[in-house]
């Protein structure tokens, strides 16, 4: 066999293993599946909980996410090892291990929580402290790509026009890099609608207060299958629906 | 001719990252060419004169103006130094157009009045309107370098920078540019400094030649003096040199 032959069999099988679970997972939902979600209250709890959370979480990454990145890309040289081992951590480790660290950073017995004599474990914070970590390294790692690119020349030359901080930001910075910050908020938000682990963990899975969709699938699996699957699918089209928006600004922001 | 007559007046040493420097520059002509090998230290003199850079040790006057003095504990910061510089490639904003590159540049100094007629005139005189509505990506390097000189010259600077804005353009289009510049050194009021590593790009406008070799002013030049120097690198550099010829 030819060896371009091999790659299409592979790449095909490949390609029919990622479609696999989604087609299982959407055959198996019925449409009567659809009138027990709308009139469960605990799922629109969860529902709002993931919005609102992933909403907060996002908005604080694209913050300070960005400022972390224009830093970086401002040194005009590949970050050092410790910088990159810092911005990677996260999505390194498993979800398990990112618990714990939180718990003895954030918690009643870790670093902060012995300073401050508090600890926001198992409350709604904790939730958008454990997105923040998982998805601000994805945000990060998408915009210092950009600002990275030939940005900084195109500011200085505007720095010498006599341009103000805010103009540079209004007019040149925020345009020439607006695709990006879209892309990067969208994968993070996704990552951080989909967070589970570490949230099961740091934030426990209270109703109302710390149970994300995620957390609320999990807990469904036990109980009523059947609506588990609903909000597992009603995940995967928001989800998707943020990926087709990174998709978007991803091919926008090619010249 | 008397101290007060110096235009340029500059003398500062510094570092960048392992590149030491020490340029040593006095001269009562407007415009003067830099020459050098790529790598020798052209583009950092010309961005601690733009402002983007600052030296450790030192004073630079240009004209009037005194920009920087270690002494005085004074930097006058890029953006009041109202220069124009033009860098040799990238310099204009690909998201806009070429009428609004224009536009942002009077914007930035807050300029009054009727500006898109003002910038309709500006783009007609140099016979670039027809770029007006277009975008830099899609221009060819020699309209880019076109549009980004015809920009700098929108307003009277204090002084001109122009860092090898000829680099990257064929032969035809550098030709065209370099009669522009010529031009604009022979006629401006302002202060020009022009950097560039081809010889054709000078002529007797430009009345001192500074030569820069790692880090350092190696030489300070007049055009007249070309001809007769025995420096190895400004006799290669100029072996079929108008100046040389002429003088």
């Amino acid at each position: 066999m030819k060896p371009r032959r091999i790659t299409s069999i592979l790449a095909l099988l490949m390609l029919c293993y990622l479609a696999l679970p989604l087609t299982g997972l959407i055959l198996q939902i019925t449409p009567s599946d659809l009138a027990n979600v709308t009139n469960n209250s605990q799922i629109w709890e969860a529902f709002k909980l993931s919005i609102l959370t992933t909403a907060v979480s996002t908005l604080i990454i694209v913050l300070f996410g960005s400022a972390l990145a224009w830093r970086i890309a401002e040194q005009h040289k590949r970050p050092s090892i410790l910088t990159q081992a810092l911005i990677q951590w996260p999505i390194i480790v498993p979800p398990s291990v990112l618990g714990i660290a939180l718990l003895d950073s954030f918690g009643r017995q870790g670093i902060l929580g012995n300073l401050t004599g508090q600890s926001i474990a198992f409350t709604t914070a904790a939730v958008v402290v454990v997105q923040v970590l998982v998805a601000a390294p994805l945000y990060v790692q998408t915009v210092l790509a950009s600002f990275q690119g030939a940005s900084h020349q195109l500011i200085e030359v505007g720095r010498t026009m006599g341009a103000s901080p805010f103009l540079l930001l209004r007019h040149v910075i925020l345009p020439l890099h607006k695709h990006a910050i879209l892309g990067g908020a969208a994968l993070a938000s996704a990552r951080a609608l989909g967070e589970f682990g570490a949230t099961l963990i740091f934030a426990g899975n209270l109703s109302g207060t710390t149970q994300t969709v995620p957390l609320a699938i999990y807990e469904m699996l036990e109980t009523d299958l059947n609506t588990a699957r609903m909000l597992a699918l009603l995940l995967l089209v928001t989800g998707s629906a943020l990926v087709a928006v990174t998709f978007y600004a991803g091919n926008r922001g090619k010249p | 001719m008397n101290k007060s007559d110096l235009i340029w007046d500059i003398d500062i040493r510094g570092q960048i990252g392992a590149f030491e420097y020490d340029y040593q520059i006095k001269s009562y002509h407007s415009a003067i060419a830099v020459i050098g090998n790529n790598g020798s230290g052209k583009t950092t003199l010309l961005r601690i004169l733009a402002g983007l850079q600052r030296p450790s040790v030192g004073h630079i006057r240009i004209g009037n103006t005194l920009l920087y003095s270690e002494a005085d504990n004074h930097f006058e910061a890029c953006e009041d130094r109202l220069a124009s510089y033009v860098p040799s490639n990238n310099s204009l904003f690909p998201h806009l157009t070429v009428f609004e590159n224009l536009m942002f540049a009077l914007q930035c100094r807050n300029v009054g009045g009727d500006l898109k007629t003002r910038v309709n005139a500006h783009l007609n005189q140099y016979k670039l309107g027809k770029l007006s509505d277009r975008f830099p990506p899609s221009l060819s390097t020699g309209e880019y370098q076109r549009v980004a000189l015809i920009r700098s010259t929108l307003l009277t600077p204090a002084f001109y920078i122009f860092d090898e804005p000829m680099a990257a353009l064929d032969v035809e289009h550098r030709a065209t540019l370099r009669d522009l510049l010529s031009n604009l050194a022979a006629t401006s009021t302002a202060p020009v400094v022009l950097s560039t590593h081809d010889d054709r790009d000078i002529n007797e406008n430009y009345g001192t030649i500074v030569v820069i070799g790692s880090g350092r002013v190696r030489l300070q030049l007049t055009s007249q003096e070309i001809a007769t120097c025995n420096d190895l690198f400004v006799n290669e550099f100029f072996q079929h040199h108008a100046v040389r010829d002429r003088t």
